[in-house]
């Protein structure tokens, strides 16, 4: 072994820390030379050196701080603790929170949509049509069909007539829902047959007729006159609504008289035509349909007991409402039952709910 | 109540099953050796006792990952190691290492009854020797302070530095050579002159 191979091992020979026969090597060769022999005391020399450093006591409070500090992240708890558990426990709670919200605000939504939006959809009509001839149903489309809320003299509501040739929501097969809309029809029937008398008399909720600018349809549309136009579908309205136990209360409860046979003849004839000027995209009845339903109304419509409708109209078309009303009737009285000033801001944004009573022509 | 003639293990159990008493048992026995070591890693004094608080802190915050497969000594010094280390590269403390003054070092040898002139002496020698250590790689410094300084095993040096031993023995190797290199010139020729 040369000095090279014996520096290697110097330290192990300074620790005892090699084999028999390595040791041996060494020794032997360090017993002839000198360098290596030098090189072993410096190394012993600086191994003295650093054992010769003093052990340092350390500070006195050590233990105590050291203890403090463990007893203080013992009592409370770790890391993983403070992590997973809320983990665990708050992640589900959060998500069945938002869950629930959400529940919450769809349910919120659709019970306030149901109580402001239409229950069918009514297509854009003239401002107001009125249709003589309680008994008679214009439309037979299931949507479009009213519900009547007291029938005293109505054993069959069903058209027989066909539907308006223009009426563009009357869809061409109208066929079979006309007998859907008759079984119905029959049923309300029979069900209005059982219903209680009103206290304030015959009253009779008309069907095929609307305000045609009730875009919600949300009102019912029926007429004191006669609904002259053909195709003009009333909103359906919610029979529970039209019962005596829970009718609902209107914005605006107007009275009218039927005018005598020659002047609603007058009457509905410009009133006809003030509507179907502004008829858009077709609505219009055929002149031929009209004047079959101006007859029905003229034979009967000034015997027609009293009767009560229901209209939904925009706010700001409030008053074309009561003018066109007012060229079809007499407007004995207009009583806004809920309609305040100050809450004329609120209820801007929803159509107005008027109830019309009309009553017979006074020559009757 | 500590139990102090209970070992490591059955001191490390008891602290895992939530005796915290236990672990103060450990902590007096080991302070000393723990203390030292990283005060000779740092040299500092102050230094060397925060950082012995935090090194018994993250000892016994992670005492559940011990799993006894070496000493608690062993597992104890490689967190203090490498608690110096972090602190150590953070001051930047080895090439510009001050070795206190104040004689706080030779508060556990200290001698009333000594020769001024030998203990101002050797106290020259010690701060020689620290400042040649803080000027070698902390892992050279650290193989020297456990094998010369703590007569620490070289199977145990080698479980705390996670080499085999005949890496910790060349390296004590080098790092004695290196440690006489910045030594020479003070005492190996004087000694050689004597």
């Amino acid at each position: 072994m040369n000095c090279e191979d014996i520096g290697l091992q110097l330290s192990g020979f300074l620790d005892q820390s090699l084999d028999g026969q390595y040791f041996r090597n060494v020794r032997e060769h360090l017993a002839g030379c000198p360098r290596c022999s030098e090189e072993l005391a410096g190394l012993a020399e600086c191994r003295r050196l650093v054992s010769s450093l003093p052990v340092v006591e350390p500070p006195v409070g050590l233990v105590m701080r050291v203890m403090a500090d463990v007893r203080e992240t013992a009592s409370r708890p770790g890391i993983l603790q403070r992590l997973f558990p809320p983990v665990r426990l708050k992640m589900p709670l959060q998500a069945a929170a938002v869950v629930l919200i959400g529940i919450l605000s769809v349910y919120l939504y659709q019970k306030e949509d149901t109580s402001n939006s239409p229950l069918a959809p009514i297509t854009p009509e003239p401002m107001l049509s009125v249709q003589q001839g309680s008994t008679k149903s214009e439309t037979v489309e299931p949507p479009a069909a009213p519900i009547k809320s007291q029938l005293p003299n109505k054993a069959k509501a069903v058209s027989t007539e066909p539907a308006p040739a223009k009426a563009p929501s009357a869809p061409a097969a109208a066929t079979p829902k006309a007998g859907i809309a008759e079984s119905r029809l029959e049923s309300q029937a029979e069900k209005f047959k059982s219903a209680p008398i009103p206290a304030q008399g015959v009253t009779t909720a008309q069907e095929g007729s609307s305000f045609s600018g009730d875009l919600s349809g949300r009102g019912l549309g029926t007429s004191a006159e006669g609904l002259r136009q053909p195709g003009v579908r009333p909103a359906p309205f919610p029979a529970e609504r039209l019962s005596l136990l829970s009718e609902p209360i209107p914005d605006y409860e107007l009275v009218v008289r039927r005018r005598p046979p020659q002047r609603a003849d007058q009457a509905t004839s410009a009133g006809s035509q003030d509507s179907l000027q502004k008829q858009s995209g077709g609505v219009a009845a055929s002149k031929s349909a009209e004047a079959r339903r101006q007859a029905e109304s003229s034979s009967r419509g000034n015997n027609s007991p009293l009767e009560i409708l229901w209209f939904s109209v925009p706010y700001d078309r409030y008053e074309q409402f009561k003018k066109e009303l007012a060229a079809q009737a007499i407007v004995e009285s207009e009583l806004p039952v809920a309609v305040k000033e100050k809450e004329a801001s609120f209820i801007a944004d929803r159509p107005l709910s008027i109830k019309v009573t009309v009553l017979p022509s006074a020559e009757r | 109540m500590l139990i102090e003639g209970i070992g490591d293990a059955e001191c490390v159990k008891r602290v895992q099953l939530g005796d915290v008493d236990s672990f103060e048992v450990l902590v007096r026995r080991h302070q000393k050796a723990t203390f030292n070591l990283v005060y000779r890693l740092l040299g500092d004094y102050d230094e060397a006792a925060e950082v012995a608080q935090e090194v018994f802190l993250s000892a016994f915050k992670s005492i559940h990952q011990f799993r006894g497969d070496a000493n608690f000594s062993t597992w104890l010094y490689r967190i203090a190691f490498n608690h110096a280390s972090t602190r150590r590269k953070g001051l930047q403390i080895a090439q510009q290492r001050h070795v206190p003054l104040d004689g706080t070092e030779l508060i556990g040898d200290g001698d009333a009854f000594a020769d001024p002139e030998k203990t101002a002496q050797d106290r020259e020698t010690q701060q020689r020797v620290q400042r040649a250590l803080n000027s070698l790689p902390k892992s050279d410094a650290t193989i020297i302070i456990l094998r010369d300084l703590q007569d620490a095993p070289y199977e145990e040096v080698a479980q705390m530095l996670e080499i085999p031993v005949g890496t910790v023995k060349s390296r004590l190797h080098r790092a004695r050579l290196a440690l006489k290199e910045l030594l020479a010139p003070h005492y190996c020729p004087n000694r050689k002159a004597s």
